[in-house]
């Protein structure tokens, strides 16, 4: 009895970071319980929430990785965790960082919602037991329906309640697979179950089964096909500041559970992966070349960009996990910007469409510039980061196929790749319009302010930064 | 100083570039003189490195060599991706044409009224980048230049252009950047295949050119290993990979059926980035081929050789036949480009050093031709505003310098004795004649091309220039002789020209033992 107290407690001390985001929310819970609702308020909420995730990231960025888990094993702080809730914690600042630079005026529940994101986003990446990664999962997903709800226009709640539906059906897929995984086992411990399985004879089928199921959970947070039915309308509904975020933060979690997952099932998921990547490039890509409105265009291109994440993850190699580690952390930067870039863009026109974009850079060319980096960063070309992440992705691919992999990888390799020419269509829709096409009749009479352009350049230089010495990152992941 | 050389034909004009971006609203008119005294400087330094360059010396010279990037790849090794420029005797034709061409585009590009600043921003990027391409010796180093290249040519297509400009820029981009992916492919593959020395006792995966050239580097029993059996679709990867880069450098150089993109790209285009385009960026595609494709896959080029002949005399006969159709000056000068560019791939496909002199002579010979060719239309639209042929009669007795321009530059294209365009094509052409892999065909085929030249070149000649004077009404009060800027242009371009068509060994000097230490390389 008193040795778990001791573990427990032992356990508890090492989550520090965590304590700090639950210590934020409470805090927030507080104000504004007590406070009075107006935009003074939700300023001093804005800066204790942004102080919490700078400390929460500053206890994260010293914890150091332990083997053993903790718990009850229910959760592992290991490397990879560190990195990725380090991850997190920066996207979730400068999302709040976007919000207030673009003048948002949010009410304080916002907050708690975004910390709460972070929060169980956090424990979803620690998570090396089928109820704490169940718990988490959930979580991260009742805050994301509230945040794309919360402000009850008609549309919100559409997008909303479509999350929800399609997320509550991607929970039930993936308990049931859980289940099977629990049945075949008879553990709930990844660690467990992955000496189960490899003792047990096992049917492959069944267990192919079960894991196709069960990564139905982590896919649909990263909207990869096919559960990515509402992102479209959830990217275009949400206030772009918190699209920005459910564009990231989610799709972290996602990717580290799904390689977490694939290294406790121990059947060949080459197939299943390639299916799934090659799905969702083809879908994201194809739907994205017909939208007018920006914002869904992001929409179908997050869907595409979760297939390149995953294609790290083939063959299931410390190069490869790394590789889409590097393309998560890129992606931040560029999605981040994209989405701030096009609220900017917002500001000016009252519009998401491409067409209400036309000839803007040429009253902003320093704007336009710095935007157009993001674009070419999605794309995927060099000089950028966006390339370099591409580029260490398929060398993933190439490496399992020299070393005697599936001929499928090099369908993976070719068509990815092909795939990011077609992508320069509709990315180039924006510099298009911007740089191009003729600036409208109304003169476009505000200037953008200053905080707004220097969090995109930095943005931009991040983007570009990593590109020449992408070292930076690389040497940081476990 | 001189250690630097080849870096500061990079660096230079990425700096001018910046700066002529930084240049406040008033400073804004000086950013073309900016642009003119840095590509000057530019053509002076690729002047002095072609002068110092030592011919009888193999291998690279005014060799730079940094670390840049050395990605950990855990457990397979590390990559090292290192900063490594240098000049042979291939890439340095193409640096002297870089440096000519350029400096006709910046002077050509003084008529652009419209946000100088901006245009001449990107012209100094793509000047920039255009250098990169031929001196980098690093796979990936190449490749960053090659991409890049494309998005200062999508917005100098795309702002400045004429009225189909978005469509035009969009096709370009497109096309190019499907046949970068391909080289992509190329590059992944060939870099996780090749050893460099190992550091630490850790696996090196290099792009350096010297060590991927070298047959014995590549990894034994791995899919590029020369002696590599392994499939996919019943080919084997080795040959499949050397049909992407076929196509990805067939696209940029262009290569009928891959072409389209080049006739809009042209037609839009403003005059002095048409001349870009045709004068060097072109030939970015050919020399890419010959450098990774001909010389990473030998056995493969060998093997298709007679599709790359094929390909290269599909493109002259295809481009003639089209340009004789053209009423557009300028389309018809375009689909001639994709003509003359055929001969490049017929003397590369020779695999012999008169061939591959010939391809090399051809790209530095069409360099200078098509820039005159282009300059000549852009004369007359400036002037008019119109490029259709059937609108001009007689221009001779009215414009007699530019007739003269006109004259050395069509006679030049069609091959008259005298003039670079005759040499570039009779050595691809004895090459195609003399080597073992190709059929005697092929050459006797191209050979017609040099015939529907004449037709299509000399039925313009004809039409545009001589009889009785007379323009479309609307235009006629425009139809002044060269100006002082336009004179000196054409004219030392068609010094050029001819200086190049009666002492080719000036430039075969340089380029023929390069070629042989190519073909022993490569094992010929």
């Amino acid at each position: 009895m008193l040795e778990q107290l001791s573990h427990i407690l032992t356990s508890t001390s090492k989550l520090n970071g965590e304590i700090a985001l639950f210590g934020g929310i409470l805090v927030l819970i507080f104000i504004i319980s007590f406070g009075q609702r107006n935009s003074k308020y939700n300023t001093v909420l804005w800066s204790v929430s942004l102080l919490t995730a700078v400390l929460s990231f500053a206890l994260i960025y010293q914890s150091d990785a332990i083997d053993q888990p903790l718990f009850n094993s229910l959760v592992l702080l290991d490397s990879l965790s560190i990195f990725a809730k380090k991850l997190v914690l920066i996207a979730t600042a400068l999302i709040l960082i976007h919000i207030k630079v673009m003048k948002y005026d949010l009410e304080g529940e916002y907050y708690i919602m975004i910390l709460g994101i972070a929060f169980s986003l956090c424990f979803l990446l620690m998570a090396s037991h089928l109820l704490s990664m169940f718990v988490a999962l959930e979580s991260v997903s009742l805050c994301s329906y509230m945040l794309v709800a919360f402000n009850k226009k008609a549309r919100n709640l559409e997008a909303g309640i479509k999350y929800l539906i399609f997320g509550a059906t991607a929970t039930a897929i993936m308990l049931y697979g859980s289940s099977i995984l629990f049945g075949l086992s008879g553990n709930l411990s990844f660690e467990g179950i992955k000496e189960a399985l490899a003792s047990g004879s096992n049917s492959g089928l069944l267990l192919q089964i079960a894991l196709i199921m069960v990564l139905s959970g982590p896919l649909f947070k990263l909207a990869a096909a096919p559960f990515h039915i509402w992102a479209p309308d959830v990217y275009e509904a949400t206030p772009t500041p918190l699209i920005s975020y459910l564009a990231i933060a989610p799709k972290i979690g996602g990717l580290f559970l799904i390689y977490r997952l694939l290294g406790i099932v121990a059947v060949d998921h080459t197939f299943v992966l390639a299916g799934v990547i090659l799905l969702s490039i083809l879908i994201g890509n194809f739907s994205a070349l017909a939208q007018t409105n920006a914002k869904r265009m992001m929409g179908y291109s997050g869907i595409a960009q979760s297939g390149f994440i995953l294609v790290g993850l083939l063959g299931l190699e410390i190069t490869g996990i790394r590789a889409s580690a590097f393309y998560m952390s890129v992606y931040v930067f560029m999605t981040a910007g994209a989405f701030l870039m096009l609220d900017i863009i917002e500001e000016h026109t009252s519009s998401y469409e491409f067409k209400d974009m036309a000839g803007l850079s040429q009253k902003f060319v320093y704007f336009g510039i710095v935007g157009l980096i993001f674009m070419v960063g999605l794309t995927g070309l060099p000089p950028t980061s966006g390339f370099t992440a591409k580029f260490l992705v398929f060398t993933n691919v190439w490496e399992q196929y020299a070393n005697g992999g599936h001929k499928i990888l090099l369908w993976v390799l070719l068509f990815g790749l092909i795939n990011t020419a077609i992508s320069i269509y509709y990315y180039f829709k924006i510099p298009y319009f911007m740089f191009l096409k003729p600036p409208a009749e109304k003169a476009f009479d505000r200037q953008v302010s200053v905080p707004q352009i220097v969090l995109l350049t930095l943005l931009a230089v991040g983007v570009i930064a990593l590109f020449f010495a992408p070292q930076w990152i690389q040497n940081s992941i476990f | 100083m001189t250690e630097y050389l080849l870096s500061l034909l990079i660096f230079l004009p990425l700096l001018a570039g910046v700066i002529v971006l930084l240049l406040p609203k008033n400073l804004e008119p000086y950013s073309k003189h900016l642009a003119i005294v840095v590509s000057t400087f530019t053509l002076i330094i690729s002047l002095y490195v072609f002068k110092s360059f030592d011919p009888a010396l193999a291998g690279y010279q005014f060799l730079e060599e940094k670390p840049w990037i050395n990605l950990d790849l855990g457990n397979f090794g590390i990559f090292s991706i290192k900063y490594i420029l240098g000049v042979d005797g291939i890439s340095l034709p193409m640096v002297l044409l870089a440096g000519i061409v350029l400096l006709a585009g910046a002077i050509s590009s003084t008529s652009i009224k419209r946000r100088p600043k901006a245009f001449y921003a990107f012209f100094l990027l793509l000047s920039s980048s255009i250098y990169g391409c031929f001196i980098s010796l690093d796979f990936f180093l190449f490749f960053l230049f090659f991409e890049f290249m494309l998005l200062p040519m999508y917005f100098l297509i795309g702002i400045w252009g004429g009225d189909r400009r978005e469509y035009a820029a969009m096709k370009f981009i497109i096309y190019t950047l499907v046949g970068s992916v391909f080289i992509l492919v190329v590059m992944l593959a060939m870099g996780l295949s090749v050893n460099a020395p190992a550091i630490d006792g850790r696996t090196v995966f290099t792009f350096d050119f010297r060590l991927l050239g070298n047959a014995s580097n590549y990894i034994s029993g791995s899919v590029l290993d020369q002696s590599s059996s392994i499939s996919w679709l019943r080919w084997p990867v080795r040959t499949i990979l050397f049909i992407l880069l076929l196509i990805g450098f067939g696209i940029k150089l262009p290569i009928v059926p891959f072409h389209t993109w080049l006739p809009d790209a042209h037609v839009e285009a403003p005059t002095s980035i048409s001349v870009v385009l045709a004068g060097i960026l072109l030939k970015v595609g050919g020399y890419g081929f010959i450098r990774i494709g001909m010389g990473f896959f030998p056995q493969e080029a060998i093997d298709f050789a007679p599709w790359i002949a094929g390909l290269g005399v599909l493109s002259i006969i295809y481009g003639a036949f089209n340009a004789i159709a053209q009423d557009d000056l300028k389309k018809l000068i375009a689909y001639s480009s994709v003509s003359h560019m055929g001969f490049v791939f017929l003397g590369f496909a020779a695999f012999n050093s008169e061939g591959i002199n010939g391809g090399i002579y051809q790209m530095f010979s069409h360099g200078i031709l098509s820039s005159m060719l282009f300059l000549v239309v852009g004369v007359i639209y400036d002037r008019t505003h119109n490029r259709l042929i059937h609108n001009y009669r007689g221009l001779a007795g009215k414009m007699p310098l530019y007739t003269g321009a006109v004259i050395i530059a069509f006679f030049g294209s069609l091959g008259l004795p005298g003039i670079s365009g005759f040499i570039g094509e009779f050595f691809s052409l004895l090459g195609g004649f003399s080597s073992p892999y190709l059929s005697k065909w092929f050459p006797s085929i191209a050979v017609l091309g040099i015939i529907l030249s004449a037709v299509y070149l000399l039925w313009a000649l004809q039409r545009m220039f001589f009889g009785k004077f007379w323009v479309n009404r609307d235009l006629k009060d425009q139809m002044d002789d060269l100006t002082l800027r336009e004179s000196i242009l054409l004219y030392s371009l068609g010094f050029l020209a001819i200086l190049f068509g009666v002492w080719p060994a000036l430039l075969f000097d340089v380029t023929n033992n390069g070629v042989d230490v190519f073909l022993k390389t490569i094992g010929l």
